[in-house]
């Protein structure tokens, strides 16, 4: 690992679960005795964990030793033992994935425009199904979705639209329940 | 000698063209729910019960089994082909199946998934047919501690099976354990960490988790990365592939009898989850295996431990179900209720009073498990030609169709933002590293820990040395220490003999 611990998203997401697991253990002192035990049973030794992953940022060695390994020992001729022309085949494709699994993911690798920009159009769909309903959010959604993201033409997104919105509804119909109607024709929020 | 005589008068049901069609109609319904994310087999048994009213109750018993059968194979088949799975027991078939998939083994991997549900199917129903008769004393030996302690082993080995880095499996764990905390508990009788808000006195719902864990996470991932979700074509399509992949597993006994042992018996103690027995078959095939390094990259062995464990389950869970009318998994409560519904009393008498129910029972979840896999592999092949489609025209209809299963669940609109919350935390979790499939059993096992552990302490009035009482206590208790000191003393050596083999080059 060659780049600093506050360039990788491990970094961030572990300062964010501890401060999540700081924040329940301290909640949980206000509890009775046995409304208590397993939330602290939980959040310390959680805390210890994550405090190793912190340093584990910092020095790698640390963070290596954690790391189950299944790759088979090299022999002391550094071949591989009785491999199959079909073996080194799946090893082939088994090393490629890992390679783009095992990568260390920076900050700068994520395409931070692209991400909100999916994830603020899923809260939409949500805020458009609390207004107008399952249906109309659906229909709506899938076909603005795959025009904008998938330039589909208007009668493919539409098409691909009903046939989403039509499965829905008939699953809906199916199992005799009532999909939200959305807030605009008639739909109760219930408390939250 | 065992009488097998009931078995072929069971069998001999099949013959009644109206058993036969109720049972593959089942099969059908419960192949179409178990696909769906986040709907289910369970929502399909629980929709068509109150239309077997007024059947003949064997034959309500197929067409209701047909459906239990089948759905576990569907759930499987998104977990292989887009890395959703159909319910959380499918969650373990992601680690291999996936893999396969994107490296245009798809096929191959549905026919290893298709021979190990069929043959796991059958290793548990001849373990459940053999143990019937002792079943009582068996069950009776897991008391609290000893299923807390079973909880305790599935969350270390989940965090071992999970690979990579093991702290972040445990750590991913314990925040879901966390997470299930959250709300009002009936064991306890108080409330916690609701922030005074209504909503969260019933908790954070499972399915909200799931979806957005998998399914919202992994709709972002498609979106943004644009990846295909098959990127390299190997050869295995078509039959071909879902032949090669089948027999395969036959070359496999070892996991196969291994992961089916261990999935029949954590569906005969009650408490332990299919997704739980699912991943300590895994776990368990990991150390057996000469191919450890393929795991979690498309190992044929995983998938089949995975399967073959889920579907004995399904089997297991029939004997506290039968024998003393413990609802000891939701499959067992799903029965349960089918039998209470036709006039039934499920309980010790029943074997004496209603045999016929309950071979019926027996024989029809396992034809149905075989015959429900096999009208999927005809699916198979066609489904793995989605791989074909653009993510981004699969994506809309992922979202869609997962935030109405979520709602339907129990009809509050909230729920959707919560899976939406867990989306995004999901997204997070996958880009650092955090395996999210520990953080749903971590979820999982919570809340079935805090029972038993709070069990426990009543039952010893505070003192701890009821966890260690009994010898199955003593013996869980060792063998999740073994396992993880054994886990890691492997990581080191292996990390040791390569660097033996690097130095002097």
């Amino acid at each position: 690992m060659t780049s600093k611990p506050w360039q990788r998203v491990s970094f961030w997401v572990t300062i964010a679960l501890a401060l999540f697991a700081v924040t329940i253990a301290l909640a949980s002192l206000g509890l009775k005795r046995d409304a208590k035990a397993l939330p602290q049973l939980i959040s310390f030794p959680l805390l210890v964990v994550l405090g190793l992953l912190l340093v584990g940022e910092f020095v790698p060695r640390v963070q290596s030793f954690f790391v189950i390994s299944w790759l088979p020992t090299a022999t002391p001729g550094g071949e591989n033992l009785d491999l199959t022309e079909e073996q080194e085949l799946e090893r082939e494709l088994v090393e490629a994935e890992r390679e783009e699994t095992g990568r260390e993911v920076l900050l700068r690798d994520i395409p931070w425009r692209l991400v909100s920009l999916v994830f603020m159009g899923i809260v939409l769909y949500g805020l458009m199904v609390l207004a107008a309903g399952f249906i109309v959010a659906g229909l709506a959604f899938s076909m603005v979705f795959v025009r904008g993201f998938g330039g589909a033409t208007w009668q493919g997104a539409t098409l691909l639209g009903i046939g989403t919105v039509g499965t829905m509804y008939a699953l809906a119909l199916l199992l005799r329940a009532d999909l939200y109607p959305g807030m605009l024709f008639g739909g109760k929020l219930p408390p939250f | 000698m065992f009488d097998l005589s009931p078995i072929w008068g069971t069998l001999g049901q099949l013959a009644r063209p109206e058993v036969f069609g109720l049972m593959l109609l089942g099969n059908v319904i419960g192949l179409v729910f178990g696909v769906l994310p986040g709907v289910g087999g369970g929502n399909a048994f629980i929709l068509f019960l109150p239309l077997t009213f007024g059947w003949d109750p064997e034959v309500a018993i197929w067409f209701l089994m047909g459906m239990q059968g089948a759905s576990s194979f569907g759930g499987s088949l998104p977990a292989i082909l887009i890395k959703v799975p159909g319910d959380t027991v499918n969650a373990v078939a992601i680690f291999d199946g996936y893999p396969m998939t994107r490296r245009g083994e798809a096929t191959r991997a549905l026919g290893i998934d298709v021979m190990s549900n069929i043959l796991g199917a059958t290793i548990g129903a001849i373990v459940v047919i053999a143990l019937l008769p002792v079943m009582r004393s068996a069950v009776l030996l897991f008391g609290p501690p000893e299923l807390f302690w079973v909880a305790i082993m599935g969350l270390f080995t989940i965090a071992l099976a999970s690979g990579g880095n093991f702290l972040k499996g445990l750590a991913g764990g314990a925040v879901g354990i966390l997470f299930s905390l959250i709300g009002y508990s009936s064991v306890i009788g108080v409330q916690r960490f609701t922030l005074g808000r209504d909503y969260l006195w019933d908790g954070v719902q499972l399915i909200s988790l799931f979806i957005g864990l998998f399914a919202i996470a992994q709709v972002i991932e498609f979106c943004t990365a644009e990846v295909p979700i098959a990127r390299l074509t190997t050869g295995f399509k078509g039959f071909e592939g879902l032949k090669r992949g089948a027999i395969e597993v036959l070359g496999m006994p070892g996991h196969l009898i291994r992961s089916s042992a261990i999935g029949t018996l954590a569906g005969i103690i009650p408490g332990i989850g299919a997704t739980a027995s699912a991943f300590i078959s895994y776990s368990v095939a990991i150390q057996f295996s000469k191919k450890k390094h393929l795991f979690h990259h498309g190992n044929p062995e995983g998938l089949v431990a995975a399967n073959a464990s889920i579907n004995a389950k399904e089997m297991g869970s029939l004997i506290p179900a039968l024998g003393f009318g413990i609802p000891g998994s939701v499959e067992g409560a799903l029965i349960l209720a089918a039998l209470l519904f036709h006039g039934l009393q499920p309980g010790p008498f029943l074997l004496r009073d209603q045999p016929g129910i309950v071979w019926a029972l027996i024989v029809s979840l396992w034809i149905s498990n075989v015959f429900g896999t096999l009208l999927g592999l005809f699916w198979a092949n066609w489904l793995s030609r989605l791989m074909a489609i653009r993510v981004v025209y699969m994506a809309p209809v992922i979202l869609v169709s997962s935030l109405m299963g979520v709602y339907l669940v129990r009809n509050n609109i909230w729920d959707i933002f919560t899976a939406i919350f867990f989306g995004m935390v999901g997204y997070a979790l996958n880009k650092a590293g955090f395996p999210v499939v520990t953080f749903v059993i971590g979820f999982l096992l919570g809340q079935i820990a805090e029972k038993y552990y709070f069990q426990s302490t009543q039952i010893g009035l505070g003192d701890p040395a009821i966890f260690f009482d009994s010898g199955i206590s003593k013996s869980i208790a060792a063998i999740t220490l073994l396992m993880v000191l054994g886990v890691i003393w492997s990581g080191v050596r292996s990390k040791r003999a390569v660097t033996a083999v690097e130095v002097p080059s």
